[in-house]
């Protein structure tokens, strides 16, 4: 059987290396590469997702707008956003919108949906060209993680200073913050009934970043699981 | 066989396991504990109290508190020092010896120097050691190092897991006893999330040890009855074994506990720390055997130990009346009772003592205790009437005994208190410290409040849970606490006075350092009256112990030797940290972040030596390092001679996007943007508003209103925050994007690199006038979409080549591909900054310093005179009327010298300093050491100029021309 | 350590904030003299009372203003700097 590996796609994660280290079985998904599991059943790394898991999702598309009409040009594409700022929308096609600020948006696509809602936005921006609305290229200047599991909040406790503790910090609320002293964005976001968090971070510091997260999770027995899994959580 | 001999029956220690017995050893002979014991109470089991020697008189020294309050209690284990042996529990087979002795604990060789301290008064190390200059560190410090300190350091010690967490709740209280468990169970029946920080291993703080009734029954019921509550609180987080061991602002709290800090940040805080039991001050006040009252007790109810067999009480409240029921009831006899009031009060544990038959001296002190023949322990003291402040009669009673309590008063744990900016003041009726001017979330529970019976301490807590709740918002009406006996408030009994000088001095103010009666007194006497002074001076409270038992006196003395009140002495300040933490606790887990381009594994695989440049690492040059400079050479030998690849993605980028962004940029740089053409890149210098260079970079205009921009891989994060700044007030139509980590960016540079760039990119003209000198493309590289830019920062023909940083190490792999036939390399940054170095480019912050003006670097042709604004320019002005002694030159020496000069090496025109150089370089392709430098501002090329190597000598270098390679800047323009 | 309560993010420790100094009104540099202007750039006001001073966000690189009395160390409140600065800037 031929392995599937990320040297042979134009697209990489930054840290491709570790994630073969840690024994990650990639596959290709729709154009991009991304760990399929690393080693375990589908169930076996729910099971462990549910306890503390760490997903790279950094394959995935994730775009962003910013700009005094970044936000009304969104809600004209037919983006559901609401007022408040630090907050994450859900959308229809099950796309997250966090608004960042009054003039910033960020574009999470559902990571299982058909519909690439990252892409039709840029292929209009790309026809619009609207006015005091920017395109932030978040594919590459961010890393996107996803913290899942029981222990998750207090794995966060070590290495980042906000409350994130399930009752303060209610799904769908954002963070712009230090994560182990890189700036980042944290947005609650729970896969069903396990509590899960997005990590959105300078894409240069993802070794960097997948290293403290490692440290952080030994003490809860966490461990990093592919996509496979959270199907089934 | 039990060698415990000390060892109480089953029914008390609360602490320890009187099934589990452990073995360990103490300087070298093996002793039997209980599970649960410290290492002092299971040595107290056994009838050892000597336990290290003191700091300068090597005196003997046992445990005082077993609250580990002081320094008497360190121990040294295998690979670990100054273990308070009354905290540390003890585990099988634990080694364990004294610290700081010369032979033996038992026979320290340097145990006379206590009949030196005539010759060591207050301040003698300012008085004695500074004459002749160096004497101090040549002669006496290895000396007194040797003598005088602490424990050992191993430093083969394994490493541990240290980390700090950070933890979040409404109410933090700081201690469990009887007003900290009644304050956390109103606050949490309220529906506050309370944390509760006790630093034993057990909550109940007094409510373990101390009596509080003649029955002795109440402390327990009550423990018992409060326990119960609070674990039926789910909303209680109890952390035992934890130290808060600071206040910071905003409830800022560090929370030691094992090898891990919470950094806990609570809404409001309770301070329930209790009270530290003060000594009396006598001759040999320090032998092992003399004990605080508290420390009796602790070791009978927590440990099951008896402290002695015979014991005299100096006292000077009911506590000590507590203890000697306590030590009645565990077989100590009582040898006498010295109370220093004339006519103490008849309470009932008073007179369930009286009844008892012991008897009881009114209005006495122990004037001075006196050894047993090794030393070591108390023998027999010496007891007298007193008769005024300090000063008693002739006649003295003499009984013998191997244990003396001491009750004469206590001081608040106000170290945190003080920390949050309370104010101590000093009560003269009652002789003791009080509390005030907290913040409004900080609140003062029970003993360290000053209270003293359980029904005033209960009393405290509740109030202080509901003043918590009030500050929060939240109703308590309806919530029951414990109920008490009455509420009228009491105070603890402090005698005002405990201080008995003798003839023969060694009455220890101070035990850490050793400091006597005289020396306080005598430090005042040398002029010193402000408390903070006086202890810099005897350095008393300098010691482990912090001035835990010293204070209270110290003040009490300079206040009498220089006529002022207590308060108005008042304590030297409590700083952080509380009790002594180790440097790993504070160290935890070191997050360094550091940033990686999308090559950076590829240059590790082609054998690259990785240098930092700021959070980012960069590839300083591939091969081995044993070969480095030969690897630098090549490496800009294939850049002159053919075409190499370096890595450029740390430089900054950020994207000026809007219909501002020409005269956005206009302000932030010193050059003119608003008629830059579409498709070309111009020269930026930033300054910042005093005229001081700060960054450059390009400007690559892609539309009127879109701009890239780069900038300096260190100063990029600066400048887009000064941008946002600058706009935040400028209110410009104009978006800036930090974009630096979006981008890899690969300069393919070298006569060849056309021919290389133009079979995987077909979708741009690369013809020389296609695509001339500082024009800027989009399109595709290797099927990747890119951003070309043609600079000249080497001196050659080039391509910044920037694309997706996901995309990143595929171009890089495509470039290496193709450029095979041409024997296409990696080039690393050294050989970069060499290659720019050739063509006299500065690079910011290494040519440049913080006064460093476009002036002085001859860069005066980047600054746009007729705009009406840039930031800095204004200061610019100014400056061209204040020329500048000082600019930046090219050298060169000949490469044949012995020794070659160095970064930072002087410039000098005589004697005198003119500058320095900033960047040098041996250059393959000129066969000479080259060099930027700033020297005298009239230095023109032909002219000379005196480096002074780093050996001292000095040589002479030839001004010349800039660049020093292709001046007509041919080559970058092919 | 103190909580700063960001106009943008809400209230965050004082570490992940940078201080700017003072709000100055900037005159116009082009109508002042040689004397007037060094004075503005380098003679700092090291007012002790309440002043106005710029902090920064670092996560979300947000300016705002924040009211702070530097005798007390209290801060007394903070907003947004549109709230100061509303007009666009010409020189």
């Amino acid at each position: 059987m031929s392995q599937t590996s990320p040297s042979h796609f134009l697209i990489r994660s930054p840290h491709y290396r570790t994630l073969l280290a840690e024994g990650a079985n990639f596959i290709e998904h729709r154009d991009v590469v991304l760990v399929d599991n690393y080693g375990n059943s589908a169930e076996d790394e729910a099971l462990q997702a549910q306890q503390l898991g760490l997903v790279d999702l950094t394959p995935f598309a994730r775009s962003g707008y910013k700009g005094k009409q970044a936000i009304h040009w969104a809600k004209t594409q037919g983006l559901n956003i609401g007022a408040s700022n630090n907050q994450a929308y859900l959308q229809s096609n099950g796309a997250l919108v966090a608004r960042l600020s009054d003039t910033e948006v960020l574009i999470l696509n559902n990571i299982h949906s058909e519909q690439n809602q990252c892409i039709l936005l840029e292929d209009e921006y790309a026809k619009n060209k609207p006015a005091q609305c920017y395109s932030v290229p978040r594919n590459n200047s961010s890393a996107w993680f996803m913290i899942t599991g029981k222990f998750s909040t207090e794995m966060f406790a070590k290495i980042c200073g906000i409350d994130l503790r399930l009752k303060s910090f209610p799904n769908g609320t954002i963070a712009q913050t230090s994560i182990a002293r890189i700036n980042g964005i944290i947005i609650r976001n729970d896969m069903n009934n396990t509590p899960a968090f997005y990590l959105i971070f300078d894409s240069a510091s993802t070794d960097y970043m997948w290293s403290c997260l490692k440290d952080a999770f030994v003490e809860f027995q966490g461990a990093p699981v592919g996509d496979s899994a959270l199907s089934k959580l | 066989m039990d060698t415990q001999i000390n060892r109480l029956p089953a029914s008390t220690g609360l602490y320890v396991d009187h099934n589990e017995s452990i073995t360990f050893s103490f300087e070298g002979k093996n002793y039997t504990g209980l599970a649960g014991d410290t290492i002092a109470s299971a040595l107290a089991a056994n009838n050892v109290w000597l336990l290290s020697r003191s700091f300068k008189y090597h005196r003997p020294r046992g445990v005082m508190s077993m609250a580990g309050l002081e320094a008497d209690t360190l121990v040294q284990l295998d690979g670990e020092p100054n273990v308070a042996a009354d905290r540390r529990k003890i585990t099988p087979n634990l080694q364990v010896s004294g610290q700081n002795y010369n032979g033996s604990l038992e026979k320290d060789k340097n145990a006379n120097m206590g009949a030196f301290s005539k010759f060591m008064p207050v301040g003698f190390y300012y008085k004695a050691f500074f004459r002749p200059k160096g004497i101090w560190q040549k002669f006496w410090e290895p000396v007194v190092r040797k003598r005088a300190g602490l424990g050992k350091i191993d430093f083969n010690s394994p490493h541990s897991y240290f980390d700090k967490c950070y933890k979040f709740c409404d109410v933090a209280v700081i201690g469990s006893g009887p007003a900290g468990l009644s304050a956390a169970l109103i606050a949490a029946k309220a529906g506050t999330e309370v944390i509760l920080i006790e630093q034993e291993s057990l909550l109940g703080g007094s409510l373990n040890y101390s009596r509080f009734d003649a029955e002795g029954k109440v402390a327990s019921a009550t423990r018992n009855e409060l326990l119960e509550a609070v674990v039926a609180q789910p909303n209680i987080e109890v952390l035992t074994n934890a130290v808060c061991n600071a206040w910071f602002a905003d409830n800022w709290l560090p929370i030691i506990q094992g090898n891990r800090m919470y950094k806990l940040r609570a809404k409001e805080m309770v301070l329930a720390s209790g009270k530290m039991e003060q000594p009396a001050i006598f001759h040999n006040n320090d032998l092992p055997g003399i004990l605080l009252g508290s420390a009796a007790q602790r070791l009978i109810r927590l440990y099951a130990v008896r402290p002695g067999q015979r014991a005299v009480i100096l006292t000077a409240n009911d506590d000590g009346y507590a203890t000697a029921l306590d030590l009645l009831e565990n077989g100590v006899e009582i040898a006498a009772i010295a109370d220093l009031r004339p006519s103490p009060i008849a309470t009932p544990i008073y007179e369930q003592i009286n009844n008892n038959g012991v008897s009881i001296f009114a209005g006495h002190t122990v004037y001075a205790a006196a050894a047993r023949s090794d030393k070591n322990h108390i023998q027999s003291v010496e007891l007298r009437e007193i008769i005024g402040q300090g000063q008693c009669k002739n006649e003295s009673k003499h009984f013998d005994c191997d244990l003396l309590c001491v009750s004469i008063g206590f001081t608040p744990t106000y170290q945190l208190a003080l920390q949050s900016g309370g104010k101590i003041s000093y009560d003269d009726e009652t002789a003791r410290f009080s509390i005030s001017q907290l913040p409004k979330s900080f609140h003062l529970a029970g003993a360290v409040n000053g209270f003293n019976k359980l029904s005033s301490l209960l009393d405290s807590g509740n109030q202080t849970g509901k003043a918590v709740c009030d500050n929060l918002g939240l109703d308590t009406k309806g919530i029951t606490s414990q109920q008490t006996m009455s509420s009228t408030s009491n105070t603890y009994g402090n005698h005002p006075w405990p201080i008995f000088p003798h003839p023969k001095g060694k009455e220890f103010v101070d035990l850490d350092e050793d400091l006597q009666y005289a020396d306080i007194v005598n430090a005042c006497k040398d002029g010193y009256s402000e408390i903070e002074l006086v202890k810099r001076y005897s350095t008393v409270g300098m010691g482990p112990s912090q001035g835990r038992h010293s204070a209270l006196a110290t003040a009490r003395l300079v206040a009498n030797e220089t006529q002022r009140s207590v308060a108005e002495v008042g304590v030297t300040t409590a700083r952080p940290p509380f009790r002594a933490e180790k440097l790993g606790v504070i160290a935890g887990r070191s997050f360094e972040p550091e940033r990686l381009t999308a090559i950076h594994h590829r240059h590790k695989e082609l054998g690259a030596q990785m240098i930092t440049a700021g959070v980012w690492w960069r590839p300083g040059y591939y091969g081995q390092p044993k070969n480095r400079d030969q690897c630098i050479r090549d490496e800009n030998l294939v850049i002159r001679n053919n075409v190499g690849l370096i890595d450029v993605s740390t430089l900054g980028g950020l994207e000026v996007r809007g219909p501002d962004a020409a005269e956005f940029l206009n302000r932030m740089y010193t050059f003119a943007y608003a008629k830059q053409k579409i498709g070309m890149s111009r020269y930026l210098l930033m300054t910042n508003p005093a005229g001081t260079i700060i960054d450059d970079g390009v400007a690559c205009r892609f539309s009127d209103e879109h701009f890239y921009v780069t900038a300096t891989t260190g100063g990029v994060d600066n400048v887009y925050r000064t941008m946002l700044w600058w706009n935040t007030q400028w209110r410009l139509d104009v978006d800036i994007t930090n974009v630096t980590a979006a981008y890899a960016g690969i300069n393919i540079a070298g006569p060849n690199s056309r021919e290389v760039l133009h079979k995987v990119c077909n979708d741009i003209d690369l013809s020389p006038e296609g695509f001339p000198y500082l024009a800027v493309r989009e399109g595709t590289v290797a099927h990747i979409p890119a951003r070309l830019l043609r600079v000249g920062f080497v001196g050659e023909l080039g391509y910044e080549i920037h694309v997706p940083a996901s995309q990143g190490e595929a171009l890089w792999d495509a470039l290496l591909e193709v450029g095979k036939e041409h024997n296409i390399q990696p080039v690393g940054i050294e050989a970069q900054r060499l290659l720019r170095l050739e063509k006299g480019h500065i690079i910011v912050s290494q040519d440049t310093d913080a006064m460093t003006t476009p002036q002085e670097v001859r860069m005066t042709w980047a600054i746009a005179k007729k705009k009406p604004f840039f930031v800095g320019g204004r200061s610019l002005q100014l400056i061209d009327n204040h020329p500048s002694d000082r600019k930046l030159v090219g050298f060169i020496i000949e490469a044949s010298q012995n020794e070659s000069p160095k970064e930072s090496n002087i410039i000098l025109d005589g004697n005198n300093i003119v500058g320095h150089i900033t960047s040098v370089a041996y250059s393959p392709s000129l066969n000479k050491i080259i060099g930027l430098a700033f020297a005298k501002a009239d230095t023109e090329p032909g002219m000379q100029i005196s480096i002074k190597l780093s050996s001292g000598m000095v040589i002479q270098a030839q001004v010349v021309e800039m660049p020093f390679y292709d001046p007509e800047n041919k080559r970058q323009e092919m | 350590m103190k909580i700063l309560n960001c106009p943008l993010n809400g209230p965050r420790n004082i570490s992940e904030f940078i201080c700017f100094g003072e709000v100055t009104d900037m005159p116009n540099p082009n109508e002042l003299s040689d004397e007037q202007w060094a004075d503005y750039m380098w003679m700092s006001n090291n007012t002790a009372g309440v002043v106005r001073e710029w902090w920064c966000h670092a996560a979300t690189s947000y300016w705002f203003i924040v009211e702070r009395n530097t005798i007390t160390d209290e801060i007394l409140k903070t907003y947004p700097a549109n709230e100061i600065f509303k007009e666009r800037v010409e020189f």
